[in-house]
């Protein structure tokens, strides 16, 4: 069964009705005809005055005109929608280029004569490439296709009411491995009698994943990551303290857009997709919730966000 | 024969941050009997490319600690390095960059996604002049 929705596109592109075309020409339409049947009575009843009927027109027209201008300022908006979704491809594929580029030369590599008389212990190099490589892409693709969902709003949202301290000791168990290897101690605390929130526990959970894991990868050497649940009026408050390399102030506007990594970040060579945050704030966003962080150069970086509570 | 020998013991200093390409073109290279040095990041790439003097560099864009066009720039500009052939790897996220490359006197440059590993070993063996 098809539906008749003109709109779609602006929809698809959230693009709000205001700003767009096809709802603005639909308004410049129905203006056009409600102006000529207003003016065509009026005319005929009180206006003998050629003069005035021309002043009539000429400023019916100037209205025309400026629907017209915003019509065109509207089109911007949805070139623009699409120039970035295009944008957006680009950096993708560009992304999923590299990894690709090292499967495909390991396993050629691999498969070359002067391979074969190499020794055992060289050819285990070469199948961890391939491993790393397909988890690479791997994590960039489910990354963007939790991006793409999120965005059209596909992604199950159902919202239930659960324990956030327990969701959190959840994933940090999913982390022990990574905090042990990095010799990393977590000190998590909560205020008392914490209530529960109303969200939508897997997107808690990849918020969560995402901001432990970028505590981790950028804290350096042995050192400590603080984690503190409270309550402040209608809002719990998580937060997450990392004493790592910290966020530049030039680069801080930015840490919330696509694959932005900060210049010392790049520097310290984690390889990770670059969508961590975007992916968090767009969830959180989705959510009505916030997020913020402090950082200081050198010092580290504490990450905070806030979910409702449902008033009982 | 000895002329022979020697002819492959061209130098090439091959500054990409990907470990996993090291280990295959840098090791594709060296399986030739080239001498092949390495550098993960732009600042290493660059004290090497003065301390070695290498016959050809190939020079990734994206690199931690410095960019691979400040590399660039600042071999062309000092005299021990202003000669060396540059040849850019990239992955054609950076065309404008590259272009950039080449107006600062990059060689030339290569799209890595678009060829096979042996294909690009060629393509390094011909701008050394080693058909």
């Amino acid at each position: 069964m098809l539906t008749f929705n003109p709109f779609h596109r602006c929809t698809q592109y959230r693009i709000s009705l205001w700003q767009c075309p096809q709802f603005l020409f639909t308004i410049m339409g129905i203006f056009i005809i409600f102006s000529s049947i207003a003016l065509y009575s009026l005319g005929q009843r009180y206006i003998s005055d050629p003069r005035l009927a021309a002043l009539l027109v000429i400023m019916v027209s100037m209205v025309l005109l400026i629907i017209s201008f915003i019509i065109s300022n509207s089109f911007e908006n949805l070139a623009q929608a699409n120039r970035m979704k295009s944008e957006f491809i680009n950096i993708v594929s560009h992304q999923l280029r590299a990894p690709l580029t090292n499967l495909r030369w390991a396993t050629q590599f691999l498969l070359s004569e002067d391979f074969q008389k190499s020794a055992r212990k060289e050819k285990e190099e070469y199948f961890d490439i391939i491993s790393e490589n397909s988890n690479r892409m791997e994590g960039l693709i489910d990354d963007l296709l939790v991006i793409s969902r999120l965005e059209e709003g596909k992604l199950n949202t159902k919202k239930n009411l659960f324990s956030l301290e327990s969701l959190v000791k959840e994933v940090l168990k999913e982390y022990e491995i990574f905090l042990e290897a990095n010799n990393i101690k977590v000190e998590f605390s909560l205020s008392r009698r914490l209530p529960k929130v109303f969200a939508s526990y897997p997107l808690v959970k990849i918020v969560l994943e995402n901001l432990i894991s970028n505590a981790i990868n950028y804290s350096q050497g042995a050192k400590k990551i603080i984690i503190e649940l409270k309550r402040k009026r209608n809002n719990l408050i998580f937060s997450i303290q990392d004493q790592g390399i910290g966020i530049p102030p030039e680069d801080q506007k930015l840490i919330f857009t696509r694959f932005f990594r900060a210049k010392n970040a790049v520097q310290t060579e984690v390889h990770g997709t670059g969508l961590g945050l975007f992916i968090v704030k767009l969830i959180l966003d989705r959510m009505a919730g916030k997020i913020w962080f402090k950082s200081k150069l050198g010092k580290g970086t504490t990450f905070y966000f806030s979910l409702p509570i449902i008033k009982t | 024969m000895i002329g022979g020998y020697f002819k492959n013991m061209k130098k090439i200093l091959l500054i990409e941050d990907e470990a996993a390409l090291q280990k295959t073109l840098g090791k594709a290279l060296m399986n030739l009997g080239y001498d092949v040095k390495s550098a993960l990041d732009g600042e290493l790439g660059l004290r090497l490319a003065k301390e070695e003097k290498p016959n050809l560099v190939l020079l990734d864009l994206i690199l931690p600690k410095m960019h691979g066009l400040d590399v660039l720039k600042n071999m062309r500009d000092q005299d021990e390095t202003k000669e060396i052939p540059v040849v850019i790897l990239t992955n054609l996220e950076n065309m404008a960059e590259v272009e950039r490359a080449i107006e600062l006197g990059a060689t030339t440059y290569l799209v890595k996604s678009n060829y096979n590993l042996e294909e690009v070993v060629n393509k390094i063996k011909k701008v050394l002049g080693d058909e």
